[in-house]
């Protein structure tokens, strides 16, 4: 940028006329710029995603425009007694954005952005797991939640713990080790999952479905 | 059961203004892209790629997390697939053990037992039903099923006696746990340390045939998303479970469990019977429903038999003993059935109570025991007439002091209920078991009504028919999953013909 200033200057004392092209380059790189700052500005808001590269997002994002405790509606449109069971809508609350979650990275971008340009980006709204999430990254699932940034726990034994309170703890793993996201949703209400056979004990959290309540607004279920 | 992925790719720091603007500079040059080019795909319509397999196990309860563990150990590879939300099946709520005979166990505590006195007692327990090929495989290697989960690190070293079993033979986990969760847990390790791809919510609703009508693999639905996923195999192996919580098909059979409590997990529909029958499977003995005895009905919770097989009796709302409680399960049920209500209480004391912990964890917990510091207290307290229910304990007492047979006619098992607390639990029959299912051979292939071979497909457990013809023992269905669910990985290993490396 600099060698180019420095061009300009000398180019204008020798010839007014070859000055025209010049400007235009320097206005160019000014545009571009100021249009990459504001571009990077406005990426980071929620009405960038939903309005440039994910057009299928706007469910997405009027789940997280809603405010907590209130009647509101899923990524489905389905309606929800209350939204606190939606991740997006309490992680909101705390004052984070879509990139708190959706943590980019260049080459996921460039491929999600051939994807779109060849027509091959599949299936906007199917959900994804925290092994979606954070598979471009190279970090571990449990890495999406418990990373002692988020929530002050960075592992299974310390979740175990956290919710120890609970006398049906949930985070006790007696069927194999599952994802967050298998019961934690963001766009959806979040699922009781250990209520599907446990119903006497596993309590139901304020805002949270069953399992079978889950299942009934999935589009295409048949189930 | 979870999956890792740690693929090394570059993270962005979204503080770092130059790559930022480069970043934004591809993005708004993709934006326009997007504006002017094609929409995005949507494939609702049709399936997505599950990938390409040796083979798929359906359904992660015992048999299919056996037979995963097998076909993976000897060099498949494999997908488990589970329509339910974990892994566990109907054998999580399996609370006795596993029936295996000639064992170590057995020989340190000097039981003499044989292949043809399990095979015979599985045989006439079952009512003479059972398909004695199949009885004689699953005796012939159930300790070697016990051997190989030893070898996994599942440890079923504590033997009691179990209904219809002439010997002690059932084998449960040393520390007096479920045997169900404790497998179902360290299953559910030994799968994720194989990492052996496993999908929970991935309802599988059709077994895929080629021209030839050979497997080709199956379909599901992705129950987080309602898409049609296709996972492409040679060989299926089904485990998939019974039918004991789909009332509507347990009705065709036996309409008055039409309203029955059942001990089943909310899973066990017989998705997979169906399944195999719409590609020609046979079905063998599908009208067999085993009701158990000792079911809570408020909360389906079983008290299971191994508590009357540790010394437990039962005795009806007037305080009476009525039956031998360790006959088999169906004729228990029909005993209590023919009692004043239809129910019993099961009395134990506390000695039943500290080697059995699921007392305390499913029955105390929920303040479903009825506790008493003398039995004459627990007569008030469970409301029965208490000169009935002394004499009965007393006679039951006295005739073991005395060596003396039991008024009942009960030969095992007899242990005199003395040491207090002591306990009741009201207990009435419940959906527990259906015997029915999938025609299978003693490679558990699966065969047509004409006996042929279906080929790549095979099957095992409680979705298979024709081992516990109309009845099954207690502990023979853990047997029976251990023991078939390797056999259906070594048959599908050998017909995909993988070698282990």
């Amino acid at each position: 940028m600099e060698e180019k200033t420095t061009q300009t200057s000398e180019g204008a004392a020798k010839s007014p006329k070859r000055k025209k092209p010049l400007i235009i380059a320097v206005v160019a790189v000014a545009v571009l710029v100021v249009a990459g700052a504001g571009m990077w500005v406005w990426h980071e808001q929620p009405s960038f995603c939903g309005a440039i590269c994910h057009t299928p997002m706007t469910e997405y994002v009027a789940t997280y425009d809603q405010e907590e405790g209130q009647p509101g509606t899923d990524k489905y449109g389905n309606t929800v007694e209350n939204t606190s069971g939606m991740l997006a809508v309490t992680h909101k609350a705390e004052g984070e954005d879509c990139l708190s979650c959706h943590i980019p990275t260049l080459g996921e971008q460039v491929t999600e952005g051939m994807n779109w340009v060849s027509g091959n980006y599949q299936f906007p709204l199917e959900e994804r797991t925290a092994s979606d999430l954070t598979e471009a990254r190279g970090v571990d699932q449990d890495q999406f939640c418990l990373n002692g940034d988020c929530h002050d726990v960075t592992n299974r034994e310390e979740l175990l713990e956290a919710t120890s309170d609970i006398e049906f703890n949930p985070h006790e793993t007696q069927h194999g080790e599952m994802a967050c996201t298998d019961c934690h949703k963001a766009h959806r209400p979040s699922v009781m999952i250990c209520a599907q056979c446990h119903d006497d004990e596993a309590e139901v959290p304020e805002g949270w479905v069953t399992y079978d309540e889950s299942l009934e607004v999935l589009p295409g279920n048949n189930a | 059961m979870a999956e890792n992925y740690n693929r090394g790719n570059v993270v962005v720091n979204r503080r770092s203004f130059v790559k930022g603007a480069f970043g934004a500079g591809m993005l708004g040059m993709l934006s326009l892209a997007g504006l002017t080019g094609c929409a995005p795909k949507s494939e609702q319509s049709s399936d997505i790629d599950g990938g390409t397999f040796d083979i798929v196990v359906i359904g992660a309860g015992g048999a299919g997390m056996t037979a995963a563990i097998s076909s993976h150990d000897a060099g498949a590879k494999v997908i488990l697939l589970e329509k339910m939300s974990v892994a566990g099946g109907n054998t999580v709520c399996a609370e006795g053990g596993m029936n295996a005979c000639c064992t170590k166990v057995q020989a340190e505590e000097g039981i003499e037992d044989s292949v043809e006195l399990f095979a015979n007692d599985t045989f006439v327990g079952g009512h003479n039903l059972g398909n004695m090929d199949l009885i004689n495989f699953m005796c012939e290697n159930s300790n070697a099923a016990l051997e190989r989960l030893s070898e996994r690190g599942m440890y079923l070293t504590r033997l009691s006696t179990s209904g219809g079993a002439s010997v002690k033979r059932i084998h449960r986990p040393e520390d007096g746990s479920a045997v169900g969760a404790y497998l179902v847990r360290h299953m559910c390790e030994r799968c994720a340390e194989r990492g052996i791809e496993a999908v929970t919510q991935m309802d599988v609703k059709e077994i895929v045939t080629d021209e030839s009508g050979a497997v080709a693999g199956v379909r599901a639905v992705n129950l987080r998303t309602g898409a049609s996923t296709l996972f492409n195999a040679k060989a299926v192996i089904l485990a998939a479970g019974g039918f004991g919580a789909n009332h509507q098909m347990l009705a065709q059979y036996r309409p008055e469990l039409l309203e029955a409590v059942t001990t089943n997990h909310p899973g066990a529909t017989g998705d997979g019977i169906m399944m195999a029958e719409a590609i020609g499977a046979g079905l063998v003995d599908i009208e067999q429903i085993q009701v158990h005895p000792t079911v809570e009905q408020s909360t389906s919770i079983l008290l299971s038999e191994g508590i009357r097989g540790d010394g437990a009796i039962l005795v009806n709302s007037e305080g009476n003993r009525f039956t031998n409680e360790l006959l088999t399960r169906d004729v228990v049920s029909a005993n209590e059935w023919a009692q004043p209500g239809g129910w019993a209480y099961a009395i134990f004391d506390h000695e039943v109570y500290e080697a059995n912990t699921s007392i305390e964890n499913k029955f105390v917990k929920r303040d479903l025991v009825v506790i008493a510091d003398t039995l004459e207290e627990l007569s008030q307290n469970i409301e029965v007439n208490p000169e009935n229910f002394m004499a009965a304990l007393t006679a039951y007492n006295d005739a073991i002091a005395n060596n003396q047979p039991d008024p009942m006619g009960r030969e095992k098992s007899r242990y005199p209920i003395v040491n207090a607390p002591f306990y009741a639990v009201k207990v009435a029959p419940g959906i527990h078991h259906t015997m029915g299912g999938v025609r299978i051979n003693t490679k558990a292939e699966v065969l047509t009504d004409e006996g042929e071979v279906i080929p790549g497909l095979y099957a095992a457990g409680e979705v298979t028919g024709g081992i516990h013809g109309g009845n099954r023992l207690g502990g023979n269905a853990i047997c029976d999953i251990n023991v078939f669910g390797h056999r259906a990985a070594e048959s599908a290993v050998e017909y995909v013909g993988v070698s282990a490396s």
